[in-house]
């Protein structure tokens, strides 16, 4: 039997890997990257368009479940300018990887599901990247790339009892669960984020396909490039 | 856990002879060899049978060259036969026995029907399980379920009477599957949409055992076998990644079935002295639950790919029989896709003459691609099971329930056979007047008990505006719905007054015929309607609201309240224009008789998170909350022992100043106070009779069509029979071509000319949508 049909064997625990040299200069370029946090004006607008976004996530959850795919219905993915503001954000019609994770989760808590902002690096076909790094072209290109590897920002759901979590990708609308560890489009290396303002409560160490991961530090979890 | 358990693998034969001793000695004979958007499984299996034995002998046998693998590189011969429809089964079974004898070889039929009329014949070399294996494992497979780490998803027989087909169909939202008693299942919308596949799938398939289920919503998994006399040789266990149009798979990821799943199976092979490929699909559920949805008699179509992963199972089972050593398998990867590729065809078997312009239900000889099997599946079916003899294989009549029992015979008595039978006029609606005083009661009651918020029942004047229900819903204390000022006025008439009414759009309320006075409360069904109705002076109603597009659904009514400009004008007309005093509310209404109890639930919730964003943005609170209603007969009792209170709650914890909750239960009230009775003007055909023609038509039953109703035959000597469903048809008198009154039920051979059909369920919409049709302007006259 090939190994690769192993690779999912979920009793297993692994401690990350120290990456290669690739993964090292990509750790060190997103170094500065943190994930997105929608800002708020102190008028109205903000909280207009907050409490529009937390309405229409019950109704999407009393709907379809969690985590819906309301939120790409309604935007499509492409760059974002940051600072960006709540009232701007409904004004857009386009929006990224950062800013749909920032809506997922307040998503997810308006609905009183807990939840912790990823950041992921995966790895694509360098033709690929030369398509993200167009189309970046006036926000600064390749600040989120590195070689064939990308920056990318998710949501982790945090399961009911235990350490687990399940990763929600809301740029392509599934769960990362069963994303491939190598090749193209693939999981290298995952963060979960949880600051010490977040009322979400979990331990140090949580669980994600049979990796265990630090809470708030890089985890290599795929294949070097 | 031990290796050989773990790796779910069995030690080969130990008699095994050494591949080069077996190769050149080895013949199979594979059927089923088309492979188009849903393949047949020939070509996989002798994919995986050359990985296994490269030099072994294959022959492609299928009923049409137009069957695309048949030109494929994998087999050695091609075997091609008659289409299914012109086959002499027993020659051509005489002639499948002489070859196996000849050759020393196998054959692998890779179709079920093939498999299953093979089985009879119980030839050792074809290796397919027994024909008392088929008699044990018969869909919906409850009994094989019991031995599998799954559940069967519920699900109906059709020999029912439609009634009940009906209302399991709402009960799950019209998301449900027709299947077939051997092959074929299709997703069916609505009822007239399920009648028109199911007297479809009835031509096609030629039997009458068919049954209605549950659809699962999940991930389709399934695990191909292996067994050979009832020992499990290897399993493999496949997630669909991508799927066709038709649900077949299209790309997948294999991987060794887990444990227990693979004890099951070991078991359930054991148990059924299992021989060859099969193929167990199910449904993964999002907690994890498995759903047994269907069992294939031979390997699937994906089988290959389950080799490509390592796991050899055609490999297998003929290194079991045989005991020839086969090559070991190999793994080039766990996940497959498939791949449309242009290959010459045989200069042997040119393909057929282009087909006429003439359109032909033989696949065998149509250029038309549809099915896996241009050999003509269907037709074999029918060879196997001639039916469709009317009534032939149906239930004759159907008891009585104790609701029908307590009814109908006394509306018999009183009416139709008061008198001589031959003067009851008809067509004739015939009021129930006992059916009502159950559900009229049971809302007074609710009306009367404590709940966190007021309980009002409108009567929805428009689902039957007859005297008699609107004095009963007066009598229960109920408030009068209208959608026209002619409503309102009728109702006054009848005793209501305008400060109990409640008033729905689209059309606007004219204020002048209310003489100052207001009514309860308006829902208005646009902004404009509502900025209108709050600038009226004086005030037409003590609350004005607004109804609420359902979420996410193409209405024509309601406002829509999805993207953050819809809600912000809306907040800005409520803010601007709704009178300090006058209350707030909100309405919905969808038919949960359409989307079914659990959809109607999402919705409702759905609704009361608009309203709460609503109430946030605008700065009002709403007040009174309209739930609608649209609940059948049936379900309307066990939503309100069930349902009713916990969603009361709810409202009342996502709208927290509503002081109303006003629900509207017209139709589940209504529509079995009265039934239909018309006369049989024309039988037509013998024995089970094909079809009667009757005096009523669509003008009295303007819904036949839309849902189901019960059908009773009353001779004029007073016997009641419950008509069950069938293959024939009960057609109205007019010469329109959709006037038929009853598809899909059984006319009992005793019908007569003069006999009395009796349709239930006609009280509600039935009976306030009737019109005058084909009866000429003798009213005028009358007038």
């Amino acid at each position: 039997m090939n190994d690769r049909l192993n690779t999912l064997n979920l009793a297993r625990i692994t401690e990350a890997a120290p990456g290669n040299a690739a993964i090292q200069a990509a750790l060190t370029k997103f170094k500065p990257l943190s994930p997105t946090v929608i800002q708020s004006h102190p008028d109205a607008c903000c909280r207009i368009a907050r409490d529009w976004l937390n309405g229409q996530s019950r109704v999407n959850h009393a709907i379809a479940g969690l985590p819906s795919p309301w939120l790409r219905a309604r935007w499509h993915w492409g760059p974002l300018e940051r600072p960006i503001h709540w009232c701007q954000i409904m004004e857009r019609q386009t929006i990224d990887c950062g800013a749909l994770a920032a809506l997922t989760l307040e998503s997810l808590k308006a609905v009183g599901k807990p939840a912790l902002s990823v950041q992921l690096i995966q790895n694509y076909d360098i033709n690929m990247v030369r398509d993200f790094e167009y189309l970046w072209r006036y926000q600064g290109g390749d600040y989120w790339t590195s070689g064939t590897l990308v920056y990318h920002e998710c949501v982790a759901v945090l399961d009911a009892q235990g350490p687990g979590i399940r990763v929600w990708d809301p740029t392509v609308e599934t769960f990362s669960d069963g994303a491939p560890l190598f090749g193209h489009d693939s999981i290298t290396a995952i963060r979960v984020i949880r600051y010490d303002t977040d009322p979400v409560t979990c331990g140090s160490q949580l669980n994600w396909r049979g990796f265990r991961l630090t809470l708030n530090e890089w985890s290599i979890v795929g294949q070097e490039p | 856990m031990p290796a050989a358990a773990a790796g779910r693998y069995k030690p080969r034969h130990p008699i095994a002879r050494t591949v080069q001793d077996s190769m050149k000695s080895l013949n199979v004979t594979i059927s089923s060899c088309h492979t188009g958007v849903n393949p047949a499984p020939g070509i996989g299996i002798a994919r995986s049978l050359k990985a296994a034995y490269p030099d072994c002998f294959l022959i492609g046998k299928d009923q049409s060259a137009f069957s695309s693998g048949l030109h494929s590189q994998f087999f050695d011969e091609v075997w091609i036969t008659r289409p299914w429809s012109d086959l002499d089964l027993p020659l051509h079974l005489e002639q499948i026995r002489q070859r196996l004898a000849t050759s020393g070889g196998y054959f692998l039929p890779a179709s079920d029907l093939e498999a299953r009329w093979l089985a009879n014949a119980g030839i050792k070399s074809v290796l397919i399980p027994s024909a008392e294996t088929f008699d044990r494992t018969v869909k919906p497979f409850e009994k094989v379920s019991e031995i599998l780490p799954a559940k069967v998803p519920e699900f109906i027989d059709l020999s029912t009477d439609p009634r009940d087909i009906y209302n399991f169909a709402v009960s799950h939202g019209w998301k449900v599957w027709l299947k077939g008693p051997v092959m074929d299942a299709r997703r069916v919308y609505n009822w007239p949409h399920f009648q028109a596949t199911w007297a479809e799938l009835l031509t096609t398939w030629g039997r009458e055992s068919f049954f209605l289920q549950r659809e699962i919503s999940g991930l389709d998994v399934t695990v191909a076998f292996a067994a050979n006399q009832g020992k499990l040789l290897g399993a493999a266990f496949m997630e669909k990644r991508q799927i066709t149009a038709e649900g077949k798979c299209w790309a997948g990821d294999v991987t060794e079935c887990p444990a227990d799943l693979f004890e099951a199976i070991e078991n359930f092979t054991q148990q059924l002295n299992w021989t060859g490929g099969g193929e167990l699909e199910f449904v993964r559920d999002e907690a994890g639950q498995l759903w047994f949805i269907d069992l294939n008699y031979r390997f699937p179509a994906w089988i290959h790919g389950a080799t490509l992963a390592g796991i050899n199972l055609p490999g297998l089972l003929i290194e079991a029989v045989s005991g020839l050593a086969a090559a070991p398998a190999t793994s080039s990867g766990r996940q497959f896709t498939r791949l449309v590729l242009e290959i010459p065809v045989l200069n042997r078997m040119q393909l057929p003459a282009p087909p006429t312009f003439r359109e032909t239900k033989r696949g065998a000889v149509s250029g038309k691609l549809s099915s896996s099997s241009p050999g003509g599946l269907p037709q074999l079916m029918q060879r196997l099971s001639p039916t469709v003899a009317p009534g032939a294989k149906f239930k004759i009549s159907e008891e009585l329930t104790e609701h029908e029992q307590k009814y109908l015979p006394k509306m018999l008595k009183e009416s139709v056979l008061k008198n001589e039978p031959s003067d009851f006029q008809t067509p004739n609606r015939v009021f129930l007047t006992d059916t009502i005083d159950a559900p009229f009661k049971l809302m007074k009651k609710l009306a009367a008990g404590r709940r966190p918020v007021r309980l009002s029942p409108a009567y929805s004047i428009k689902t039957n505006p007859d005297r008699r229900l609107m004095e009963a819903a007066l009598k229960a204390g109920f408030r009068a719905e209208g959608i026209s000022m002619e409503e309102l006025l009728w109702a006054r008439e009848v005793g209501f007054r305008f400060e109990d009414m409640v008033y729905n759009g689209p059309v606007p309320l004219v204020e002048r015929h209310l003489e100052g006075q207001a009514i309860h409360v308006v829902f208005a069904d646009s902004l404009e309607s509502f900025v209108r109705l709050c600038n009226l002076r004086p005030l037409v109603a003590k609350n004005i609201g607004l109804r609420l597009r359902p979420f996410d659904v193409n209405s024509r009514f309601g406002l829509q309240l999805e993207s953050l400009d819809q809600f912000k004008a809306i907040a800005a007309a409520v803010r601007e224009h709704l009178p300090a005093g006058v209350g707030f509310g909100v309405h919905q209404h969808h038919q949960s008789s359409v989307t079914g109890q659990n959809s109607w639930l999402k919705q409702t919730q759905a609704f009361l998170e608009q309203a709460r964003t609503l109430e946030s943005i605008c700065g009002r609170k709403v007040e009174i909350c309209d739930i609608g209603g649209g609940w059948t007969s049936e379900s309307f009792s066990p939503f309100v022992a069930n349902l009713l209170d916990p969603l009361l709650g709810d409202i009342k914890n996502v709208l927290n100043h509503v002081q109303e909750v006003i629900i509207e239960p017209g139709k589940a009230i209504c529509e079995q106070s009265q039934v239909l009775v018309s006369r049989v003007l024309e039988r037509r055909g013998e024995g089970h009779a094909h079809e009667v023609v009757a005096d009523a038509c669509l003008a009295e039953l303007p819904l036949a069509v839309d849902f189901a109703r019960n059908v009773y035959h009353l001779t004029p000597g007073g016997k009641l029979t419950k008509l069950t469903s069938g293959v024939g048809r009960i057609l109205g008198r007019v010469c329109m071509e959709h006037d038929i009154l009853a598809n899909g039920i059984l006319i009992p051979a005793e019908t007569r000319e003069g006999d009395f059909l009796i349709f239930s369920h006609a009280g509600a919409y039935e009976a306030s949508m009737s019109y005058r049709f084909g009866i000429g302007s003798i009213y005028e006259r009358q007038a």
